[in-house]
């Protein structure tokens, strides 16, 4: 699925790019601010859709000054279906993380870096791991990863693609000045442990190397 | 678990042989390039991957009749799991080695070039058992 985008897994039409706009806030907003926060769509077809959506009760409109002012109507009985689409980003990687949280072999730090973690992926991109663990795990450790893939890809349909490390290791990636370091850097999100600077401070230090 | 459609393809017994023929040699050609460290380690880790896979389409040609026809090697362990979930399991943690390749020159350490040899070799001699 586009986790970018989720509602639109569900609602392929325009009625997702409004809806997800307006669930991004408590706040009314206008046509105008609509069009300039939502990810597609035209200002006549943003409307078109704002007006379906306030026929059904979805969304409400008040008069303003300049036209009408929309937003969430957070009591209508499919508004917790809405926020819950529109949060599945989020419950995706809290459930990762509550899932490494069970994993024998603590890892020391996970987060989502790639595409997924920029909001530029795709509905097939993988969502990528990145682990790092205190030592190299065992065959077993993997064995648990292989599982959580498995749940993530039935969660989402997106395959999981992860890179492994040990607090070794990643001093020694550090050291070596691989590019991926600082796409971590730039725009992972952290789903389980400190956050990457520290691990890879921790690492850098632990080996007495210097960090980017 | 497979939420998405796989696609297969017809393999005869003797097809199948082939490809554990090719599976043996790409492994023959990894243990090679493990003499060396650095972006080496790249190199026999993709070999091997391509071992496993080809081994992997041999086991299902002799059990199934049929093998995974696409790119998505992720997919090629769900249909070998079909035929034997611990096998499927050894080819999965191959294939997800995969990814480190492609994001760096050496990311993968000789640690994760042994495993992946030793993952190989394993599918790799279960094919030879089987066809």
């Amino acid at each position: 699925m586009d986790l970018t985008s989720p509602l639109r897994t569900l609602i392929p039409s325009l009625d997702s790019a409004v809806l997800e706009v307006l669930a991004g806030t408590e706040s009314s907003m206008s046509l105008a601010q609509v069009s300039k926060l939502a990810p597609r769509g035209s200002r006549p077809g943003l409307a078109l859709a704002l007006d379906r959506m306030v026929e059904h009760g979805l969304v409400t409109a008040t008069p303003a000054n300049r036209g009408e002012m929309y937003r969430l109507n957070r009591d209508h009985i499919l508004a917790d279906s809405v926020l819950s689409a529109a949060r599945a980003r989020a419950t995706i990687f809290a459930r990762i993380g509550e899932q490494v949280a069970d994993m024998d072999q603590q890892p020391l730090h996970v987060s989502v870096f790639g595409s997924f973690a920029r909001r530029e992926a795709g509905p097939v991109s993988d969502i990528d791991l990145l682990f790092v663990l205190p030592d190299p795990p065992d065959d077993e450790w993997f064995e648990q990863v292989g599982r959580l893939g498995e749940q993530v890809q039935a969660w989402t349909g997106n395959p999981m693609a992860y890179l492994v490390f040990s607090l070794a290791d990643l001093a020694g990636v550090v050291d070596r000045q691989e590019p991926i370091v600082e796409s971590w850097l730039a725009d992972c999100v952290t789903v389980h442990g400190p956050p990457i600077e520290s691990v890879i401070q921790d690492a850098a230090a632990s080996v007495g190397v210097s960090t980017p | 678990m497979s939420p998405t459609r796989v696609s297969l393809r017809p393999i005869t017994r003797s097809e199948g042989a082939g490809r554990r023929r090719i599976a043996e040699k790409y492994l023959e050609v990894a243990e090679i390039a493990t003499t060396e460290d650095g972006a080496a380690i790249n190199v026999a880790v993709g070999i091997a991957v391509l071992a496993g896979i080809a081994a992997s389409d041999a086991i299902c040609a002799a059990a199934l009749g049929e093998r995974y026809a696409g790119q998505d090697h992720a997919a090629a362990v769900r249909v070998l799991k079909r035929v034997d979930a611990q096998l499927a399991s050894k080819l999965g943690r191959l294939v997800d080695m995969k990814p480190s390749s492609h994001y760096g020159d050496t990311l993968l350490t000789p640690r994760d070039r042994d495993r992946a040899i030793k993952a190989a070799r394993e599918l790799v001699q279960a094919a030879k058992d089987r066809i």
